[in-house]
């Protein structure tokens, strides 16, 4: 095979997007959208047989960009199924699918690139690229909230990436004044260690506070929340997933590529500061308030800052599978509540009830879901959650475990009522006449909360090995 | 001679914390497009003429013509002529912004480090922290797009003054990417514009928890 797959895909999605924005016909969409994702399982086959093989001068696939490419094939195309069947279901006119569709296939390649790239300034660029395409994604309903949540996301991603650029400069003056001009990250690990500690704290911080917005922890996780609440509901699943990964890996690379110096311990505790003030915040917001979807948002924010906690206490590998099942997980649940506002018309928990009755194999679906994102076993979210306090019981801040463990009893609190009140209580107001909803459309749901029992409690040895060596640093 | 245009660069910050008129705001960008295209030149002289008038392309045309130009029209169509009720007045801006430049100026001369200029590492830091000031002080969301722009200008000179060259296939995708923040930014005006009949970022709270 060629070595210059990587680029051919490139501009073979280009080429994709380009012709649905002109064939509107919905035959033609789904083709292309098969023509697509079989193009990114050329990729993902590709980038597997070649393992950290460099391409193309700035793109090398590692363990950790090859299993992030298989989490963002499957949850990818069951968004453009998902996406098909909204937009099929409220009539939407051919011309608005056809440039969501566009920018769906646009905005998956671009995190694509956030994850093969392995010089610093690329991955900056294909993140804010990605900021880009999402921002038509969130704008898809051209209404007022769909408008807020894409300006405000717009804007504060694009200070946040400004402040991560600063962050990659501070870097490049440690890097200059050790005579060198070359920032992929292979080069930063190489040299980091004999370079000035007061810039490379600077540079990590600055580009944790930029990424942040991207992965969707504190300090800037307020339009997240917003843009998940204003996008439509298979998109709020992409956010919640692919993207959130995008920024995990745009801060975790850099993170690697610092290991080998003396800041070792202080980034550890910036991960874990920062993950305790999203798991925090998250816990607030969710005992408190009623709309769905931004009680699934804030979850994400729970777990991504979990995720960094993880990283923090030196479980990379919790980390690395966390943020994979809670990709599943969540993406499980947001694709559900696609049926859930479709019954009752409303995002409010207040006025719902009897889902369990009024649609039984979703409320499957929500239980669940339930489960897996307050890591109950069987979910495999259980296990990881389980590797990171033990990380953290054996590492230099065993205290944080204990407001961790008392916040994620809040979130588990908050998160049961709200779900059990959908579930159970009767329903309060006149429910809009039941679509019939086809059984076929949860099962793709139910395979990916399947998925999350699996990996974390079933996992094939060669499947950890691979997550092992993911999460290993390489010479 | 670049001290001098580093040193005007610098005034063009003091000046924006006082204007009132949003037109005058986007002239001051455009003038500080031509300053950094004026420092770009004579900086780099020495690299080669594809990077060289790579970066010319951006201060010149783009910060200095098109955003101006894209921004003057956003203007006129949501007829926007000031900044209504500022909330910080001028005289405090002023104030801040001046002790922004001080600051900025301690912390280069702290920092020192020997292959860093302190006149490129002082202007960047201020054109850096002003934007963020702007940004939070004032309420219009197009004044916060101004505000982003300035933020860029420091992060441009900032890449300046480090001199570490990006390669140019990640330069280009960089240029691409402001480029169309900007425009998209500008584009999104017209729609809060349209949307809630109004600019203020304030107004802004359909989304609420």
């Amino acid at each position: 095979m060629n070595l210059s797959m990587p680029l051919a895909f490139f501009a073979g999605s280009i080429c994709i997007a380009g012709v649905m924005m002109l064939a509107r016909q919905r035959v033609l969409q789904v083709l292309l959208f098969v023509a697509y994702f079989s193009l990114l399982g050329a990729l993902l086959v590709h980038e597997y047989s070649y393992l950290d093989v460099v391409e193309a001068e700035y793109l090398k696939a590692d363990p950790l960009a090859v299993l992030f490419l298989g989490v963002l094939a499957i949850i990818g195309a069951l968004a453009a199924y998902y996406g098909m069947a909204y937009a099929r279901h409220r009539g939407d006119s051919a011309r608005q699918v056809a440039t969501h569709n566009a920018a769906l296939v646009l905005f998956l390649t671009m995190v694509v690139g956030v994850y093969i790239s392995r010089h610093i300034g690329l991955v900056w660029a294909f993140l804010e690229a990605s900021t880009l395409t999402s921002a038509i994604l969130i704008y898809y309903n051209r209404n007022k909230h769909s408008v807020e949540a894409t300006w405000k996301y717009v804007f504060v991603c694009s200070i946040g990436i400004a402040i991560a650029f600063a962050g990659i400069l501070f870097l490049s003056i440690a890097s200059e004044a050790r005579e060198v001009h070359d920032l992929s990250f292979e080069a930063i690990r190489m040299t980091a260690p004999s370079m000035n500690v007061g810039w490379l704290k600077f540079a990590f911080l600055f580009m944790v506070a930029g990424y942040s917005v991207k992965m969707g922890v504190a300090p800037l996780f307020n339009v997240d929340i917003d843009a998940k609440d204003g996008a439509p509901s298979h998109v709020s699943a992409l956010l919640s997933s692919v993207l959130m990964i995008a920024g995990f890996v745009a801060i975790f690379r850099i993170y690697m590529a610092l290991a080998g110096t003396s800041i070792l311990p202080w980034m550890n505790a910036v991960m874990i500061i920062v993950g305790l003030m999203s798991v925090f915040f998250a816990a607030i917001y969710i005992s408190k308030i009623k709309n769905v979807k931004r009680i699934f948002a804030y979850s994400s924010l729970e777990h991504a800052g979990i995720v960094l906690i993880a990283v923090g206490s030196g479980a990379w590998f919790a980390a690395v599978l966390h943020i994979v099942l809670h990709a599943f997980a969540k993406s499980s649940l947001f694709f559900q509540y696609a049926h859930f506002y479709r019954l009752y018309q409303t995002k409010s928990v207040n006025s719902v009830g009897d889902y369990i009755k009024l649609h039984p194999a979703g409320a499957g679906v929500l239980i669940l879901g339930l489960l897996a994102i307050t890591a109950v076993p069987p979910m495999g979210t259980f296990i990881t959650e389980l590797f990171m306090f033990k990380a953290l019981f054996s590492g230099p801040h065993a205290w944080v475990a204990i407001p961790v463990f008392l916040l994620l009893t809040v979130i588990l609190w908050g998160l049961a009522k709200n779900v059990l009140n959908i579930l159970y209580r009767p329903a309060p107001s006149i429910v809009h006449a039941p679509a019939p909803f086809s059984t076929m459309e949860t099962v793709p749901q139910y395979a990916l909360l399947l998925a999350v029992v699996y990996m974390g409690f079933f996992a094939p040895p060669a499947f950890v090995q691979f997550v092992r060596s993911a999460v290993t640093i390489h010479p | 001679m670049v001290t001098i245009l580093i040193i005007l660069f610098v005034v063009t910050l003091v000046y924006v914390s006082m204007v009132d008129r949003l037109a005058t705001f986007v002239t001051l960008l455009g003038i500080q497009g031509v300053l950094l295209f004026g420092i770009a030149y004579m900086e780099l002289r020495d690299v080669d003429a594809l990077n060289l008038s790579f970066i010319l392309a951006e201060t010149l045309v783009f910060k200095g013509i098109v955003i101006p130009w894209f921004l003057q029209r956003t203007l006129r169509r949501n007829k926007l002529v000031k900044e209504a009720e500022p909330t910080v007045t001028h005289f405090t801006s002023l104030l801040f912004v001046t002790a922004i430049i001080l600051v900025s100026f301690l912390l280069a001369y702290t920092v020192h480090e020997e292959h860093l200029r302190i006149g490129y590492f002082t202007a960047s830091l201020s054109a850096l922290f002003t934007g963020l000031f702007i940004i939070m002080a004032r309420t219009k969301i197009i004044t916060h797009v101004m505000g982003y722009l300035l933020l860029e200008n420091g992060i441009f000179l900032l890449s300046l003054a480090v001199g570490n060259e990006m390669p140019l296939a990640v330069n280009t995708a960089i240029l691409l990417d402001l480029l169309t923040s900007v425009l998209l930014l500008a584009f999104l005006v017209d729609k809060v514009g349209e949307s809630f009949q109004t600019v203020d970022a304030s107004e802004l709270n359909e989304l609420n928890d």
